[in-house]
């Protein structure tokens, strides 16, 4: 175990959450590991590299979070798809709510907040 | 042109070939099925943007390389059980933290009391059910190992049979007299069963009741903190097959599905009680079995109130 993550705190963070936007992906939709991984790096800031989204996908499935069938596509080779499970969906709602106290509390502190500015922001 | 096009193609296959090789060798430090399972997934992402044209000439393809990263930093991620989760607490108004949703990375959950809970609970509310469920109660107690002789010998002697034992006890056994008079001889009073002046016997009832929850709710916190001080353990696969299948699903199982024969309602609730304390069933589960079990519940309910108009 090299403590590389713990040379930045972002990226401790970071790896704590992605899991679960993973699983808030996979809630919406299921979706093939390359379609995933693309949807993830397309938002700012969570994702370093691609490659290690795998392994997070690997442990999502041996804990029962997601499950995987494997589909033929039109173009190209097989892919393997991935799907929420109940026990995924319910990390992901407790998740949910305990994020929210979090990060508020955060945005208290650091005075980030701003409250409805944020979310405006976000809508636009 | 084409010789270009396919000498172009020839020089992306080898620097995607030199890169799963390096991934491969990285990934030597993985056991067998994940290190195959990862390097067979980067090879299909990539190939699956090369189908897509995402990566049609040697540029976009070094962007793509670049963009899953260090070989290094993907097997370092393979390997590392993840950020150390401290569990979060599950959402729900049931039970202690169930942990259910704890970095899955670690696999690690803080130990539960479900098996105290569910001592202390048939021990007290359970002696509804007449001998049956304060028994179960105090087979569970002496099964825990969170307890020391002492705090088990205190448990199973406040108040043996369980404070319904003791209500009931009083109902069955406590003085009734009867009074005869016959025609020329003085009446006679017979008078069965034993008797503590009200002064002694009241308070002895009452302390006969309360003990019990008194004493349960010491033991659960003592529990509680005892399980905290232990190291977390390891998370059993998910909850499939013969795995989820525990002392306190069984106990749920039981009381849910011949609870109400013994005792009507009580058997029942208590079964919920067990249930929702399980991590070996969502949530979703758990409300389907709590509605069947109120159904259950109230129907008859409506059947007497329905007898008695």
């Amino acid at each position: 175990m090299e403590p590389g993550g713990a040379r930045n705190p972002l990226t401790q963070l970071r790896r704590g959450v992605l899991e679960f936007c993973v699983l808030a992906l996979l809630g919406r939709d299921e979706l093939y590991g390359f379609d995933l991984v693309r949807r993830l790096s397309d938002v700012d800031g969570l994702v370093t590299s691609e490659g290690t989204i795998y392994p997070l996908l690997s442990r999502l499935r041996r804990d029962g979070w997601v499950s995987t069938t494997w589909r033929e596509s039109e173009s190209g080779p097989p892919r393997r798809y991935y799907a929420i499970t109940p026990v995924g969906r319910h990390a992901l709602a407790g998740f949910s709510s305990e994020w929210r106290r979090f990060r508020d509390s955060v945005d208290v502190l650091l005075g980030t907040g701003s409250g409805d500015g944020q979310h405006g922001n976000l809508d636009d | 042109m084409a010789s270009t096009g396919t000498s172009m193609t020839d020089n992306d296959d080898a620097i995607v070939e030199e890169y799963l090789h390096r991934l491969d060798v990285a990934a030597t430090a993985l056991p067998m099925d994940r290190r195959a399972e990862l390097v067979g997934e980067i090879a299909d992402h990539i190939a699956q943007a090369r189908s897509g044209g995402q990566a049609a000439d040697g540029a976009a393809l070094r962007d793509l390389l670049d963009r899953l990263g260090d070989p290094a930093e993907i097997v370092a991620e393979a390997r590392d059980p993840g950020p150390d989760g401290s569990g979060y607490g599950p959402p729900g108004p049931y039970g202690p933290p169930a942990d259910a949703y704890a970095a899955p990375a670690q696999r690690m959950r803080r130990p539960r009391i479900g098996l105290e809970i569910a001592a202390v609970v048939m021990l007290t509310v359970g002696s509804l059910i007449p001998v049956l469920g304060w028994l179960t109660g105090a087979v569970l107690l002496w099964a825990s190992r969170r307890f020391t002789l002492g705090e088990k010998l205190l448990a199973t002697l406040v108040v043996p049979g369980g404070p319904f034992a003791a209500l009931l006890l009083v109902g069955v056994a406590g003085q009734s007299c009867s009074s005869t008079s016959s025609p020329g001889s003085a009446g006679t009073t017979t008078c069965t069963g034993v008797a503590l002046p009200l002064w002694l016997g009241l308070p002895v009832l009452v302390a006969a009741i309360v003990g019990p929850f008194i004493v349960g709710g010491v033991l659960l916190k003592r529990a509680g903190d005892r399980a905290a001080l232990e190291p977390p353990v390891p998370v059993v696969g998910p909850p499939t097959g013969a795995g989820r299948w525990g002392a306190l699903e069984v106990a749920a199982v039981l009381l849910l599905g011949v609870g109400g024969f013994i005792v009507p309602l009580v058997g029942p609730v208590a079964g919920l009680v067990c249930a929702w304390l399980s991590g070996a069933w969502t949530t979703s589960e758990k409300w389907v079995a709590t509605g069947i079990a109120a159904l259950v519940l109230v129907l008859p309910l409506l059947g007497l109130l329905a007898v008695g108009l």
